[in-house]
């Protein structure tokens, strides 16, 4: 069923919207929550939760021409939120990686309370990924967004690891500088 | 903020980003792999830019035929944010389809169109050919100048015009969503929902369109529009819907499947038969790539046995086998991801592993209508593409 229609049986209140939403996206959600928490269970929670989020965020929101990218945004909080309540953001190696990769983007980071407003910051983030080109972009949001791993990128874009890196590693710098001309402080 | 933070907060980027990042990977990806293949004689640098295919903009560099000079094509990446396709039925005889094309139409060539996003158009080029066309549909809509108000919206490239009980959303793909609250309310026999429990039949549908046709005439905008009655497919609740579109019948039948496919006008009626929303699209074609010979659908169904498709069906379903290939049609997949707009035969396979109850499902898989030698690679399934 096309996105339009799957919506709009969310807006009619109709509960097979999300027989239609698992149908269709499912598989997907679950696997991009699974590589978060790492965890079967868990990940199919994550993606039961998505559904009901959604039903209850649609409407006020029409995502007709963005639903993948609508539910996939939820996904990915809600198992972001599972790591943090159990304390996982701090404790997987993984995730803890990736946060310290994304720190080295904070122009000072500190433990103080966020500083910046949200959405500035939420703003200067889009400008600065609209101005990368399309690969570094997806590259970026491929570590970042979906949290993939430096070889699952190498192999998705027939780079080299090291090649990866590099293309982290000048992005990061890139989103540093522009915070900081912004003279966003985070 | 320490970084675990930013993380959290990196999830509410715009979402053209997620869904493109969520693709396959890059026609860059694509040459890279190709590694060597891209020294041979088909590499030609900056050869379109010299035979102005794209109306003298500067194009980069780009594999051509070598008799031609036509782009070869890449593939499109079968996966997100399309999610997985298939449709549910009782039997494969009640979908219906008015697209222009049948097994019986004779092809020789169809035509591809440049993505205008990989164009060097401006921004405020953009923003100008959409605001012409909203103002354009106010007109045809019978929106006095004056009545409404017009918008760009918030975070997206999109524009929005608001006018008592109406609004427009123009994205950038060209296509404006109509949308009426409260919603139209039809003459009496022609309120007929195309979807849900009370959903007409095929026969009183197609009445309506017939009803619509003429009284949104000036909406339309075409010289011989042919209703385009598709679907009878089901959801999980086991309610048949249909889609009433419009197109542009005039010109040729390669002209027809063009405008069936990208310029295409839908109404979506409620579940009360009365008519919430109204989608036109109308894809920016100005940069056609060229005129590409097709082969048949006999052809493509030999390639389809042998493994040549993209599908997004699960890759723990075993590969299509002739007994189970049920409809074929001519589609382009287009999205803001592809850079070029190319035709494709999509087959509907059944999927006995994959019934809902009494109903049988039915995946999509395309295959490649333009012929091999013109395609960067001929896609090959490994039951990992999903």
């Amino acid at each position: 069923m096309e996105d339009s229609r799957i919506v709009a049986l969310y807006l009619a209140r109709k509960e097979c919207a999300i027989g239609e939403t698992a149908g269709k996206y499912g598989k997907r959600l679950q696997k991009l929550s699974f590589d978060i928490v790492h965890d079967r269970r868990t990940a199919e929670e994550c993606e039961n939760d998505t559904y009901l989020a959604a039903w209850n965020s649609i409407p006020p929101h029409e995502p007709f021409t963005y639903l993948y990218a609508f539910l996939a945004r939820i996904t990915r909080h809600v198992s972001l939120n599972v790591c943090k309540k159990e304390h996982r953001l701090k404790r997987d190696a993984y995730l803890v990686t990736i946060s310290a990769e994304l720190e080295q983007c904070i122009p000072s980071p500190d433990d103080m309370e966020c500083r910046a407003d949200v959405l500035v910051l939420r703003d200067a983030v889009n400008a600065f990924l609209g101005e990368l080109d399309a690969e570094k972009r997806k590259i970026f949001l491929r570590r970042y967004w979906y949290l993939d791993s430096v070889a699952a990128i190498a192999a998705r874009y027939a780079m080299t690891p090291g090649k990866v890196k590099s293309v982290l590693f000048r992005c990061r710098e890139k989103l540093r500088e522009t915070l900081e001309k912004e003279g966003i402080s985070i | 903020m320490r970084g675990e933070e930013l993380l959290v907060l990196f999830g509410d980027i715009d979402a053209r980003y997620i869904e493109d990042a969520a693709r396959g990977s890059s026609v860059g990806a694509h040459l890279r792999r190709l590694g060597a293949a891209a020294t041979t004689a088909a590499v030609v640098i900056g050869a379109l830019h010299a035979a102005g295919v794209f109306g003298g903009t500067v194009a980069p560099a780009v594999r051509v035929h070598p008799e031609t000079g036509l782009p070869l094509l890449s593939v499109a990446e079968p996966n997100a944010p399309g999610g997985f396709e298939a449709d549910l039925a009782y039997d494969i005889s009640e979908y219906v389809n008015g697209a222009p094309w049948t097994t019986e139409t004779a092809l020789s060539t169809l035509p591809v169109y440049r993505n205008v996003k990989y164009s060097d158009r401006t921004e405020e080029e953009q923003q100008t050919m959409m605001e012409t066309y909203l103002l354009e549909l106010a007109g045809r809509l019978g929106l006095e100048e004056g009545t409404y108000t017009v918008a760009p919206q918030e975070r997206t490239s999109s524009l929005m015009l608001y006018a008592d009980g109406i609004e427009i959303w123009l994205d950038s793909m060209m296509t404006a969503r109509i949308t009426f609250e409260p919603a139209l309310v039809l003459s009496e026999g022609y309120n007929v929902p195309t979807h849900g429990a009370n959903c007409g039949t095929y026969e009183e549908i197609l009445s309506a369109a017939g009803y619509l046709r003429e009284t949104y005439a000036e909406l339309l905008d075409m010289d011989q529009p042919i209703p385009n009655i598709m679907g009878g497919f089901y959801d999980f609740n086991g309610e048949q819907h249909y889609d009433i579109s419009f197109y542009e019948g005039g010109g040729d039948v390669s002209q027809q499947i063009v405008a069936c496919e990208f310029q295409s006008v839908t109404f979506f009626t409620g579940y009360d038969g009365s008519l919430p929303l109204i989608v036109l699209h109308n894809e920016d074609l100005s940069q056609k790539a060229g005129d590409y010979p097709v082969i048949s659908w006999e052809e493509a169904m030999e390639l389809l046995l042998a493994g040549n498709f993209i599908t997004t069906v699960y890759d723990d379903i075993p590969a299509p086998t002739e007994d189970r290939v049920e409809t074929v049609d001519i589609v382009y997949r287009f999205s803001a991801g592809n850079e070029y707009y190319m035709p494709y035969y999509c087959f509907r396979v059944e999927l006995p592993e994959m019934e809902v109850g009494d109903l049988h499902r039915y995946g999509r898989y395309y295959v490649p209508a333009v012929e091999e030698e013109y395609l960067v690679e001929m896609p090959v399934w490994d039951g990992s593409l999903f």
